[in-house]
């Protein structure tokens, strides 16, 4: 095993976390997550530092979740918390909250939900940038129009 | 608490399936095993192949059903292999930043569209050779040669229409994981 695989297991919630914002079906988020554990632990050894093995691990998850995205990224609708989640039946409010959002994540177009996922797990624009590839301004227009867009969608839900 | 805080909050309060790790690196050590045996098996096959081609030319003449499949598999197999041992599954690419994988990515969905084009027309020629060959023998050969081009004739319908399935699933994925990331170039 590689030596810092338990410090990939640390990171599993930020994992599981990314792959749900990809897919909604249970069974597929497995076979997407294990598809994730087994790029990491091929690529583990190409990690130069320890310190940098979150971003690391997140930004395969994204490529492979980015890979694993099913239907075209389309302009999200409105949309009502009965359609949000078809999981199961949330029993408080919070929970409720916290399926509409998934749901709505999963409804933005792909390109802003790599930023939101992101700055969701609690990282700033110049590490985003760092690990998409593109540039702050970028990640910054990016991130207000991922915000705008859940805001119509909060709107929509009445 | 603002806007963004309270978002954060409610996104990493997610309840989250609860699959022990010991249990997902099971998972993706057992995927592994099974990705190294059909390497294995594939290569066992390959060899096989060979082997009673050898096997026949050292032993006995040719019959017509192996004269008939010796320029079949003298291309498949190399074909096969040239694909096999290109195909580098995102391996490299997978950790990069996400502009430089959707790039490489796409390049790569490129390759394999093309090459799925390749698999249709090449059971296409297949067809054609075994029909050309049925054709031949019926005017021009004995029995045994009937019977051998009959057979290639009828796999090669077989081979075709596996083909045609299997290069339309793909081709489907591959354009549908294409249209993903090209949104992110």
């Amino acid at each position: 095993m590689h030596a810092l695989w338990p410090e990939v297991e640390r990171c599993l919630p930020h994992l599981w976390r990314t792959v749900r914002g990809y897919e909604a079906n249970p069974a597929l988020q497995e076979e997407l997550m294990q598809e994730v554990l087994l790029a990491i632990w091929r690529s583990l050894e190409r990690l130069r530092t320890q310190d940098s093995l979150l971003p690391f691990v997140l930004r395969i998850a994204h490529n492979l979740g980015a890979s694993h995205v099913r239907d075209a990224a389309r302009l999200p609708r409105r949309l009502s918390l009965e359609e949000a989640a078809p999981e199961e039946a949330a029993a408080d409010p919070a929970e409720e909250e916290r399926r509409w959002l998934l749901a709505a994540v999963r409804r933005l177009p792909l390109p802003l939900r790599q930023v939101l996922l992101l700055q969701l797990e609690g990282f700033d624009y110049r590490e985003i940038a760092g690990m998409l590839g593109i540039s702050v301004d970028n990640v910054g227009v990016r991130a207000h129009r991922a915000r705008r867009q859940l805001q119509e969608m909060s709107d929509g839900c009445g | 608490m603002d806007a963004d805080e309270r978002l954060r909050a409610l996104w990493q309060g997610q309840r989250l399936p609860a699959m022990p790790a010991a249990q997902l690196l099971a998972r993706v050590q057992r995927h592994q095993r099974r990705l190294r045996l059909q390497r294995v098996l594939e290569a066992a096959i390959s060899l096989i192949a060979v082997a009673w081609f050898i096997a026949i030319f050292l032993h006995r003449p040719f019959a017509p059903v192996e004269w008939l499949l010796l320029p079949y598999f003298s291309t498949f197999l190399v074909v096969a292999w040239s694909f096999n041992l290109r195909h580098r599954p995102r391996r490299q690419a997978v950790a990069e930043n996400t502009q430089v994988y959707a790039g490489l990515r796409l390049a790569q969905l490129r390759a394999r569209l093309r090459e799925l084009q390749l698999v249709r027309r090449s059971a296409q020629w297949l067809l054609g050779y075994a029909l050309a060959a049925l054709l031949l023998a019926l005017f021009r050969g004995t029995p045994d040669w009937h019977r051998a081009t009959l057979s290639l004739a009828i796999t090669a319908v077989v081979w075709l229409l596996g083909c045609e399935l299997i290069a339309r699933h793909w081709s489907r994925r591959c354009r549908r994981e294409y249209r993903a990331l090209r949104r992110l170039r």
